[in-house]
């Protein structure tokens, strides 16, 4: 016999929703759906752990378990709950656990005292285990002066918020002001710190095996440390005419550049006095003291010895060198190829720079 | 202009490539050119030539720098190329120095032949 009971949230007769032999499938889903939803706008809202019937302490998937459908947990730390969820982080001061619905999901969340802290997560029994634990969602901690990067092994983030701070942290890699991540994975410590200027980024980690100390800093490589360029011939009476081989590519670790580039000429076209090599992806630092930065081989140029590779520039100012003459010795003496060395076919292949940038 | 971006050969104006510049400064500049997550790069100096050069860029590269950072002039000057090698010098004519050499030989032998008479 169908119920006479009403839904719990729209009032709607019970038989409608759960026995009624003769309603459509369809339509007891449609009112199954709508109460739901109406569920989700009138969550029945707990404030202490033992409105659940719980005592002494507990878990969080302890507390999510006793969640009845359709509900939410308030608690805030300074009422006699604080510190009677075991797992939940160790300096909130509300708790939130919500289940929306009939299913066993619960969303569960936490706040820092001023808000800048906050940690997630989700109860489901239908996975192992049924509450995954606390993930820290977002939160930054600032870096004190005279504190050492081995120390910060809580995870979380830190900011070094000035240089001036970063100049007196031990074991930073870069003193610059940045952002330091920490992770723990079963007891190995990550870090990896994230310079704001240029976005250059170290890590390093300690193993959580015997007395291992921290590993050393490394750079993370980034897409842009490996690339390529388009190196061209210049010469003052003109361009080459045109290339049938045209390429260059380039690795750059921290300042350290090494380029190398082949060029094959189509046709010599106007090429005439001394003729460089230019395109190069970084300019030569001022202070690099290789001015000759390397060499390279060829093919159809007439009249000359092994060519080496000068980096020189345009100005005297610090960044502004990137254009590379060719050279040779002739008669123990150094000189520079000329555009009137080439021919249509000459070929300049592994050309090789090894230099500094800024 | 063309660029060889990871072995991929295309005009500097193709609508696929994204620019931005790195390292700017008043007298130099890197353009950044990235397709398909592959980087290219050219490093250019706020000289008559470097600007030269960043006109065969398009126009919205241009515009990263010019006027903004590298102003409406260029800043530092090209450098002057290196002159070619002295030609070398005149060598004497063989059959002439030949020549020098014979008439030595015969004075030498001439003088010999007066001492020994002596």
């Amino acid at each position: 016999m169908p119920s006479s009971g009403h839904t719990d949230y729209l009032g709607l007769p019970q038989w409608l929703v759960t026995d009624h032999p003769q309603m459509p499938d369809d339509l007891n889903r449609s009112f199954a759906a709508i109460d739901t939803y109406a569920a989700g706008r009138r969550l029945q809202t707990y404030t202490a752990l033992d409105q659940l019937g719980l005592s002494g302490l507990v878990t969080t998937a302890q507390v999510c378990a006793a969640m009845p459908p359709c509900s939410k947990l308030v608690l805030r730390n300074i009422l006699a709950d604080a510190n009677r969820i075991a797992d939940a982080p160790y300096d909130w001061v509300m708790v939130t656990i919500t289940r929306p619905g009939i299913s066993s999901d619960c969303k569960c969340a936490a706040e820092s005292l001023d808000g800048t802290d906050r940690w997630e997560g989700i109860y489901s029994q239908e996975s192992v285990p049924a509450f995954g634990g606390w993930a820290k969602t977002i939160g930054i901690t600032a870096m004190i002066s005279n504190s050492s990067m081995d120390n910060y092994t809580a995870p979380g983030d830190y900011q070094c918020p000035a240089n001036e701070v970063a100049g007196t942290i031990t074991n930073i890699p870069s003193p610059s002001a940045g952002l330091l991540e920490v992770r723990d994975l079963g007891g190995t410590i990550f870090q990896r710190y994230t310079v704001f200027t240029g976005n250059t980024i170290y890590m390093r980690y300690k193993p959580n095996w015997g007395d291992c100390a921290w590993d050393y800093w490394r750079r993370v490589c980034r897409d842009d440390d490996i690339g390529s360029w388009t190196p061209y011939l210049y010469s003052d009476g003109g361009t080459a005419g045109g290339y049938s081989k045209q390429y260059g590519m380039y690795i750059k670790l921290g300042n350290l550049v090494i380029a190398w580039a082949t060029l094959q000429l189509s046709s010599k076209g106007n090429l005439s006095g001394g003729v460089s090599i230019r395109g190069l992806p970084y300019p030569r630092a001022a202070s690099t003291q290789g001015y000759y930065a390397g060499f390279a081989g060829y093919n159809n140029l007439s009249g000359v010895g092994p060519i080496s590779l000068e980096l020189s520039g345009a100005g005297s100012g610090p960044d502004s060198a990137n254009i590379s003459w060719l050279y040779y010795y002739n008669n123990g003496s150094v000189a520079s190829v000329q555009g009137s060395h080439f021919g249509d076919a000459t070929a300049i292949e592994g050309a090789t720079w090894i230099y500094l940038t800024n | 202009m063309k660029l060889n971006i990871h072995g991929h050969v295309v005009d500097a104006d193709d609508p696929r490539i994204t620019y931005t510049i790195d390292r700017a400064t008043q007298s130099a500049a890197c353009i950044v050119a990235a397709l398909e997550g592959a980087t290219h790069r050219e490093a250019l100096a706020n000289s008559p030539q470097g600007r030269a050069r960043l006109a065969q860029y398009p126009q919205h590269a241009q515009d990263l720098l010019v006027p903004g950072i590298w102003g409406d002039a260029p800043t530092i000057e090209d450098p002057e190329p290196p002159q070619p090698p002295d030609p070398p010098e005149p060598q004497p004519d063989p059959t002439a120095r030949i020549a020098e050499l014979e008439q030595q030989v015969a004075d030498l032998t001439a003088a010999i032949e007066r001492g020994i008479s002596l």
